[in-house]
């Protein structure tokens, strides 16, 4: 029955196993429908309710990553409006590492649209907040896209330096991958430097 | 006399003490009309230059015209639109803030018809809008009548407010219809574009680039640099000429003060920097530090103008040396925080900034954040804009951070250890 405990409870388990098989078929229409359901039992529960704040919490957090998944297909707008909310919400939260990781897609979803200034911008606010929690991985991930979006927009020392940090955390994380990413990305940058000294004043 | 007409008569003797007519400093731009315009622009050379240098081809073109808030966008455009009127009388130049809530075809659609008064089709247009029209147009419905006596009858309602459904198309016409007078052509100047929410902008361009790209030359303003930059990227090729205005230099600005001054001032029209009477009532010391305090941003320029002629005109000198313009600036602080009506996050904010000095998203410490009660720069980005709209702070030239500082608004010479 709507509104009764069992029914909050039921939309509550729903979400939960819908964004779980999201992480085991990547499908976005299980996210989307993990969402409806947090909402539906948001809508439902009481605000004095004491597991409105667990619900409350998986929301935002679902938003994040369903915004960045659609950003990444391409449907830049609606994904950037949803990791914009899941940023606002999560601001509010008390969950840290949540709120850092949505700053932290934020800040792709603006590189993936170019626009550098708000990917910076966002980057940053992942790095500050990584820092604060110690988090090595998002510290590590979040220099290698200011450092990238840097070098992007002809910083390149500045980026160069962020790209040396990602790389040596990577290496301790041993993140092979993301080490031969970051060589990648630290290379390019280092020629473009190159050939622009090289240019005549 | 009543005691108000008293009231009045000194605060105009005070002024005019001063050898002023009136305080010559506003906060917008003068009309297009007005001939006050083409008295107080001052430089940003280049930037017309090579406005004009497109206006010497026939090919339509768009310019972008962008810059921080209050740097000078709205008297740029209406300066060049001044000076279209006057050389190209046989282009029609029309100018318009955009209107909240209103698409980019339906604003220079009211634009294009609000110049074409004698157009019935256009004022047709902008009466089905709810917009005054300088003839009230009325729904003409006529019925003949067949009886044993021929008869006639005229009726006339007002007629119906509706929204044009096909904007563009209607600009379209409307165009078509100002060509035959105008055969130069149509320059739209659409304002305030950096008014509006950057992803609501960035949403209209992506829309209009149809009509951006039709019939009219248009000249818009646009956000001072994320939003540029992204529709820079995004709508390539939109436009044909990007004009960043910048912060003027000090010479500039104090020849902006003569101008300004001299707009107003009774007996002597003097404008030659090196002569002392070009600024009076400034002292040239004076004249000098109000122009540093400034910071070449025009805006502010007339904020604390007007404070400081006011200021001077209450304390009924006849002179504004580094004293009175101290006295001036002290008054000018708390007038800006008391205009901004700033909300109490706000306000946390700018007593941050003004104790802190300069912050950006680079430098500024999560422990900082969170003294203001946030987690993240970018939550109070909008309260440093804010800030930054209202004359309280203002925003570095640093290209790889975002940077604000406090508008430093120090006594003049004496009395440094006054606390603004």
């Amino acid at each position: 029955m709507p509104g009764s405990p069992d029914f909050i409870d039921s939309q509550y388990r729903l979400g939960n196993a819908l964004s779980r098989r999201f992480e085991l078929n990547q499908n976005a229409s299980d996210l989307q429908d993990a969402l409806k359901a947090y909402k539906t039992a948001l809508d439902a529960i009481s605000p004095e309710h004491y597991d409105r704040e667990k619900i409350w919490q998986a929301l935002p957090t679902t938003q994040s990553v369903l915004g960045s998944r659609l950003v990444r297909e391409g449907q830049w707008q609606e994904g950037l409006q949803l990791l914009l909310n899941s940023v606002r919400l999560l601001s509010e939260g008390d969950d840290h590492l949540a709120h850092a990781n949505a700053l932290y897609q934020t800040g792709r979803a603006h590189e993936t649209l170019s626009d550098w200034d708000n990917a910076r911008l966002y980057y940053r606010d992942a790095l500050r907040l990584y820092e604060h929690l110690n988090d090595q991985p998002g510290i590590a991930q979040s220099r290698h896209g200011l450092g990238s979006v840097l070098a992007s927009q002809g910083y390149f020392k500045k980026g160069m330096a962020q790209l040396q940090q990602a790389r040596d955390l990577y290496q301790q994380l041993d993140r092979q991958n993301r080490v031969r990413e970051v060589d990648t990305l630290y290379q390019a940058a280092q020629r473009a430097e190159q050939q622009l000294s090289e240019v005549p004043a | 006399m009543t005691t108000a007409d008293d009231i009045f008569d000194q605060s105009t003797s005070n002024v005019q003490g001063l050898g002023l007519r009136e305080i010559p400093f506003t906060e917008s731009p003068p009309d297009l009309e007005s001939e006050t315009l083409q008295y107080i622009f001052t430089g940003r050379e280049d930037e017309l230059r090579r406005v004009f240098n497109l206006f010497q081809s026939r090919e339509r073109r768009r310019v972008l015209v962008y810059g921080r808030i209050g740097i000078g966008k709205s008297a740029f455009l209406r300066e060049v639109l001044s000076v279209l009127r006057s050389k190209r009388p046989q282009i029609l130049t029309a100018y318009i803030s955009l209107p909240a809530d209103l698409d980019l075809a339906t604003t220079a659609l009211i634009a294009v018809a609000r110049e074409m008064a004698d157009d019935e089709w256009a004022q047709r247009q902008l009466y089905q809008m709810g917009i005054p029209t300088a003839k009230i147009l009325k729904e003409r419905t006529s019925e003949v009548s067949g009886n044993l006596v021929m008869g006639a009858k005229m009726a006339e309602k007002d007629l119906p407010l509706t929204k044009p459904l096909y904007p563009t198309v209607s600009l379209d016409t409307l165009l078509e219809r100002a060509q035959e007078k105008y055969p130069q052509g149509v320059v739209i100047a659409i304002d305030d574009l950096d008014k509006r929410n950057p992803s609501a902008v960035r949403q209209m361009m992506h829309d209009a680039q149809g009509m951006l790209k039709g019939r009219a030359w248009f000249m818009l303003t646009g956000h001072p640099m994320g939003i540029t930059g992204d529709l820079l990227t995004s709508e390539r090729g939109l436009f044909d000429l990007q004009l960043k205005l910048e912060e003027l230099d000090q010479p500039t600005t104090y020849k902006m003060l003569i101008n300004y001054l001299n707009s107003a001032r009774i007996n002597n029209r003097c404008t030659d920097p090196n002569d002392a009477r070009s600024v009076l009532p400034f002292t040239p010391e004076a004249a000098k530090r109000f122009c540093e305090v400034s910071l070449g941003k025009p805006r502010l320029f007339n904020r604390l103008g007007n404070t400081v002629l006011d200021t001077a005109a209450n304390m009924q000198v006849t002179l504004i040396d580094s004293e009175v313009l101290a006295q001036g600036l002290k008054a000018a602080a708390p007038e800006l925080r008391e205009r901004a009506a700033l909300s109490v996050q706000e306000e946390r904010v700018r007593a941050f900034l003004e104790q802190r000095g300069p912050i950006s998203d680079e430098t500024i410490t999560f422990e900082d954040l969170e003294q203001l009660g946030f987690r993240s720069f970018s939550e109070i980005l909008p309260f440093l804009e804010r800030l930054e709209a209202a004359d309280l702070a203002h925003q570095l030239d640093q290209d790889d951070t975002k940077a604000f500082a406090p508008i430093a608004l120090p006594p003049a010479i004496e009395d440094q250890s006054v606390d603004l």
